[in-house]
């Protein structure tokens, strides 16, 4: 695997930077130590990057030029940037907590939030200066999070607690909690909605193999959907129409009808989906394959597998992975 | 099977090769292989069923299953090891066409086998000269799932521990495969 890395890095140093505009793809590959930037639409891994010790959580910052990485063994985050020649590099490498898993940018960009599987808390970190400025107590084993549009909430699915924390981001205090499934671990924001056009969140209930459909204003939920096998995240379509859902003990995605919730298909993938995330102009949705080392593409329409393409070493990709 | 992973465990710790980066839970995994000089028809007609396992791992005295190579099944292995420990495993999903299963720990103690959350595959193919080749790959957690594990529950304990079944195992299939 070192020399494998070793090889893209050499690999990147001659490949032309992608173009702007073309989405990119961050995925973690937690057995290498480093992240793959994926040209997306060349379909390709163009950079490799070494960062902190096992690094699984991700997530890209509005705009895309800065990426924030979650080191659980390293208890920090790294942070990548890219420059205005498209190249990538980390710029900073910042002690967060004890075992920093998902990690969440604000919608300005001005917050970073890094969940401590061990301390039960979500660190805040001001993107400007990199400096802890706050610290919430949330549920336990706190793992994915997600910000509503309007910047004002912060959802933090705890693990080992069964519910989702609803973090009020003008004061970080913790004002409500949500019930939902059996060890929730993805959580995902939802604009759209369903047939109510009402906002919600969709989160992957691992060890109740559901995904729970919740209200983010009532505070409640309002829907069950099974799914196969160790769900693990869950991406939706721009329009609310689909919804996917990696099953890490199944080898699948499940693809939900986002208005009636009825499965229309499991579509088999590598073992161990992991991360997964629509890409921008939502045809597509990104699956990382933690057994198979590899990243693949599901073309949603047609409900298959049409690209796949080896990364490092235990691709985990758990957040927002993507840049458009 | 289980002192010989844990004398692994020591073999490594004696040369100095346990890492000191044993920190949170990461899950780890592993693949085995085995070259067989036998069909792969023959070689997946001895692993097929899931309740076989005690057929051609020695380290395995039974392994019943309550009900067969259905999704679901849940076997009950039971090792030969001094108090009879058990492990007790659920069938994850079984491909008869491709010879493949994968399954996963439901219930094991830590002292059993010091690993959290395993799942496995066992998958069996035609290596393109008339023979076959057998691959038994892991995912799992080690056994202590907090910061700062003891060196009998880390990592690297994991590891060897799971090789160790695995290794075990796909030799001796290995043998019986190849038997006239």
């Amino acid at each position: 695997m070192r020399a494998h890395a070793f090889l893209l890095g050499l690999a990147a140093l001659v490949a032309a930077a992608p173009a702007a505009g073309r989405p990119l793809a961050y995925i973690t590959d937690q057995g290498s130590d480093s992240i793959a930037v994926v040209d997306v639409d060349g379909w390709k891994v163009v950079e490799t990057l070494e960062v902190g010790r096992k690094p699984a959580g991700v997530a890209v910052a509005p705009g895309g030029d800065r990426i924030y990485v979650s080191n659980p063994e390293g208890s920090s985050l790294s942070v990548v940037e890219r420059g205005p020649d498209g190249r990538h590099r980390v710029v900073a490498g910042i002690s967060v907590g004890k075992g920093p898993l998902g990690v969440a940018a604000d919608r300005t960009g001005k917050l970073v939030f890094a969940a401590d599987w061990y301390a039960d808390q979500v660190h805040v970190v001001d993107a400007a200066s990199l400096k802890e400025v706050s610290s919430i107590t949330v549920g336990r084993s706190p793992s994915g999070m997600t910000v509503s549009p309007d910047n004002a909430r912060l959802f933090v699915a705890n693990r080992e607690s069964d519910s989702i924390s609803v973090v009020d981001l003008s004061t970080f205090v913790e004002i409500g909690r949500v019930a939902v499934g059996k060890a929730p671990f993805g959580v995902t924001y939802d604009a759209a909605g369903g047939t109510d056009g009402k906002p919600r969140l969709l989160v992957a209930n691992v060890q109740s193999g559901d995904v729970s459909v919740v209200d983010p204003v009532a505070l409640r939920e309002v829907e069950r959907i099974k799914v196969r096998a160790f769900p693990y995240a869950v991406a939706v379509t721009g329009d609310g129409a689909r919804i996917l859902v990696t099953n890490q003990h199944d080898d699948s995605v499940s693809v939900i009808d986002g208005r009636t919730y009825a499965t229309l298909a499991v579509v088999p993938v590598g073992d161990y989906p992991e991360g997964i995330v629509t890409a921008p102009d939502q045809t597509h949705a990104l699956v990382a394959c933690w057994m198979d080392d590899e990243l693949e593409s599901i073309d949603i329409a047609k409900m298959t597998v049409d690209r796949t393409l080896k990364v490092g070493s235990g691709p985990r990709a758990f957040g927002q992975f993507i840049a458009p | 099977m289980k002192r010989w992973a844990w004398a692994m465990v020591a073999f490594l710790f004696c040369l100095g090769l346990a890492p000191a980066w044993a920190h949170g839970p990461s899950r780890q995994k592993i693949a085995e292989t085995v070259d067989i000089n036998a069909p792969v028809d023959k070689v997946w007609a001895i692993v097929k069923d899931f309740d076989a396992l005690a057929k051609w791992h020695p380290g395995v005295a039974s392994s019943a299953a309550d009900k067969g190579n259905a999704v679901g099944s849940v076997r009950i292995v039971v090792l030969k090891a001094p108090g009879d420990p058990k492990i007790v495993e659920e069938l994850l999903s079984y491909n008869d066409a491709g010879h493949t299963y994968h399954y996963g720990g439901k219930d094991v103690d830590v002292k059993v086998l010091p690993v959290s959350n395993y799942t496995s595959w066992l998958t069996a193919g035609d290596n393109g000269h008339g023979g076959s080749t057998v691959e038994w790959k892991g995912a799992f957690y080690r056994g202590f799932l907090n910061n700062d594990p003891p060196p009998e529950l880390n990592d690297e304990a994991a590891v060897a521990a799971v090789t160790a079944v695995y290794r075990a195992g796909l030799d001796n299939l290995k043998k019986l495969a190849e038997a006239p």
